[in-house]
């Protein structure tokens, strides 16, 4: 029986009041709540990895044969990003990858894909995860909606804890919410239409058929996890479908903002925390048609708990200081530049020589000695043993802080970088940048972990490594 | 492994005076260090029989030295080992002189950072990341340094402000020094007050530090 082995999720650490954002336009709209906002080193990509990181937390990651992302934000036009998450996880090269876009509703799809790779034997194990950075226009309604996340599901016919009962999608053309490869902001048709012959049209004509399908009334579906574009949308649907307002998951807008491709995954997740043995979970994506996908939870779930999934990422937060600081972060304006050096360029076949222990952030441990120690060395920094060495993971120890200094000399878009020392349990240690830190806070000994980050862009590639940050919880 | 001491003599000496120095070019100061060593050591240019040459950023191979100064078919060592330059250029020539290869050789060290434009030196990149070029990633010299205060703070469970207090009475003291000497580029005492309150650089140290 094909279905959802494992899941995680992603939120950013910080968050923005929308009151912010009301008091920096003095906005005649005021729009409660707050959104996640990623940090200036996160982009989807980095997202989308924490979240199938999470996802498989006690998963051997060679058991894994498939890798989709997907995303409307991905950091390239013309490589895969699925591949690059695929390194950093170490995942092996016999596998399928894929980069799903073009749609809001490509997380689902990429669901279904997978679901049918695994039932047609081409996988065993799929790892999906979504993730978007979506762009809004200063002083409009889409910059008060939006938020960053990301959502993963395992897909697998082994241990499975969510059996996929069936779906049904509908595939239509039509232009609400888009972008096209000429814009950097979402742009929004007018707004009765899509809600009217959009939305609340398209997504219960495809829940209803799915329903119909599989035999199911309303009341046989414990969560309605719905992609929306607005927060009423949803309930509009939910309305017209006869689903009760307890049935709905809550979309978060109060406390995440509209995430856009992760949304559907995103909300699967925190009804898989939610529910138990029995429970139906309807899935629904939405853009350029939708996808109605149906889930029934069995006893397994409760061996799947241990995970960062919403529930955890949500309670962790720290409030931005101010609106001018998502305008740093997301770039939107031109800032003064630092009188400071250009970055060299970056060595593509250094990056592909050293990929395991840059991307994967892997060192050695000396077999003779025992000591780990990063990078990788052939020559023991101890014993000085010659090429007698197992690979090391540190992308997964927790560690302290043994000294750090904050930089305001570095190269950096965001001053200061916190230079750090970390000291990893298990032994080893290394030089790295922290990150989702309040400098005041920042004390030796303090306990941190290993996050993936984006680090800089130059001559059209995007850099990634791992950061250090304050353990999240 | 044999010393060298008592092998070798400092016989005369040169310096620049230090400083932003906008109208002297590199080529200016090595001529303006090099004839005062000259003096210094009653030789003329032509005795010298070998030399090294110290520099980071402001030129490589020895022309940088021959070329202004016009040293014909000697051979030129250009040195460079980061913040030992200087004294690593120092030892080779007292090397070969104390091996008995050689009687008389420069050792000239220089640099003309200013020239760059930027605000302080380049970012050095961090401990095993400079092969490969993962990410380059660095952080400024000031910062690697920082390093070593924060850990020994840490170490000797020092506040930070007892920590700031007793490395910038440091600072205080060489700044005394230089408003000594008629060659220093700061030529300012300053006060602790005035140390401590400085803008941060790479925390813990301030502009002073």
């Amino acid at each position: 029986m094909v279905g959802i082995r494992s899941y995680g999720a992603y939120l950013p650490l910080y968050r923005l009041e929308r009151s912010e954002i009301v008091k920096a336009w003095r906005s005649p709209f005021p729009v409660p709540g707050e959104k996640a906002v990623a940090n200036y080193d996160e982009d989807s990509l980095t997202m989308a990895f924490a979240a199938a990181w999470d996802c498989i937390k006690d998963i051997d990651c060679k058991e894994i044969d498939g890798l989709f992302f997907a995303s409307t934000t991905s950091p390239y036009k013309e490589k895969q990003a699925s591949t690059i998450i695929a390194g950093a996880m170490t995942l092996r090269r016999d596998i399928l990858t894929a980069d799903f876009g073009g749609s809001l509703r490509a997380g689902t799809i990429a669901m279904r894909a997978a679901i049918d790779a695994v039932k047609a034997g081409s996988a065993k194990n799929v790892l999906v995860t979504a993730a978007d950075l979506r762009l809004a226009g200063a002083n409009g309604m889409n910059e008060m909606f939006f938020g960053d996340g990301a959502g993963a599901v395992l897909i697998s016919n082994d241990a499975v804890a969510a059996d996929f009962v069936g779906g049904h999608t509908i595939s239509e053309d039509f232009m609400d919410m888009w972008r096209s490869d000429r814009d950097t902001f979402v742009r929004s048709y007018e707004e009765r239409f899509v809600r009217e012959k959009g939305y609340t049209r398209i997504v219960p004509e495809g829940v209803t058929a799915a329903m119909n399908e599989y035999d199911l009334k309303p009341q046989d579906i414990a969560r309605f996890a719905c992609f929306t574009d607005d927060p009423r949308h949803v309930n509009a649907a939910a309305r017209i479908l006869k689903f009760d307002p307890a049935q709905v998951q809550d979309p978060m807008f109060m406390t995440t903002g509209l995430t856009g491709t992760p949304m559907p995954l995103m909300l699967l997740v925190a009804a898989l925390e939610e529910t138990k043995e029995g429970d139906r979970i309807l899935v629904c994506g939405y853009g350029d048609g939708c996808d109605a996908l149906i889930f029934k939870v069995n006893g397994q779930i409760e061996n799947v708990r241990d995970r960062g999934g919403i529930k955890n990422h949500l309670a962790s937060k720290r409030m931005m200081a101010n609106y001018q600081q998502y305008v740093l972060w997301r770039r939107l304006m031109y800032m003064e530049p630092q009188s400071r050096p250009d970055r060299p360029t970056i060595s593509l076949s250094a990056l592909w020589r050293d990929r395991e222990w840059g991307l994967a952030l892997y060192g050695s441990k000396c077999k003779k000695c025992g000591t780990p120690q990063y990078p990788l060395q052939r020559v023991c920094l101890v014993c000085q043993a010659v090429d007698q060495y197992e690979p090391y993971s540190f992308a997964d120890k927790k560690g302290k802080l043994t000294s750090f200094s904050h930089d305001n000399l570095a190269i950096t878009e965001v001053p200061p970088i916190t230079v750090s020392v970390v000291d990893f349990e298990g032994g080893g240690r290394l030089t790295c940048n922290m990150t989702d830190r309040e400098p005041d806070e920042t004390v030796s000994g303090m306990d941190v972990e290993m996050t993936f980050r984006w680090m800089h862009y130059v001559g059209g590639v995007h850099s990634y490594w791992w950061k250090c940050r304050p353990v999240r919880f | 492994m044999e010393s060298i001491k008592d092998r070798v003599a400092i016989v005369g000496m040169g310096c620049t005076k230090f400083g932003e120095r906008w109208d002297a070019s590199a080529d200016d100061m090595i001529i303006e260090a090099a004839l005062e060593a000259y003096e210094d050591a009653s030789i003329e240019q032509k005795d010298i029989q070998a030399a090294w040459v110290g520099t980071m950023f402001s030129g490589d191979t020895g022309r940088v030295l021959s070329e202004p100064l016009k040293l014909n078919y000697i051979p030129v060592t250009r040195v460079e080992n980061m913040c030992a330059t200087g004294s690593d250029t120092l030892r080779n020539a007292s090397y070969a002189v104390a091996a008995g290869i050689y009687d008389i050789v420069l050792a000239l060290g220089f640099d003309k950072l200013k020239d760059t434009g930027w605000m302080g030196l380049g970012d050095v990149p961090f401990p095993g990341t400079s092969r490969g070029l993962i990410g380059s990633q660095g952080a400024s010299g000031p910062s690697a340094f920082a390093l070593l205060a924060t850990a020994y703070f840490a170490k000797y469970g020092l506040s930070p402000q007892e920590g700031k207090r007793m490395i910038g009475m440091i600072s205080v003291k060489s700044h005394r020094n230089g408003a000594k000497h008629p060659k220093a580029h700061l030529r300012r005492e300053v006060t602790i007050e005035q140390v401590l309150n400085a803008p941060i650089i790479a925390w813990p140290l301030g502009l002073f530090d």
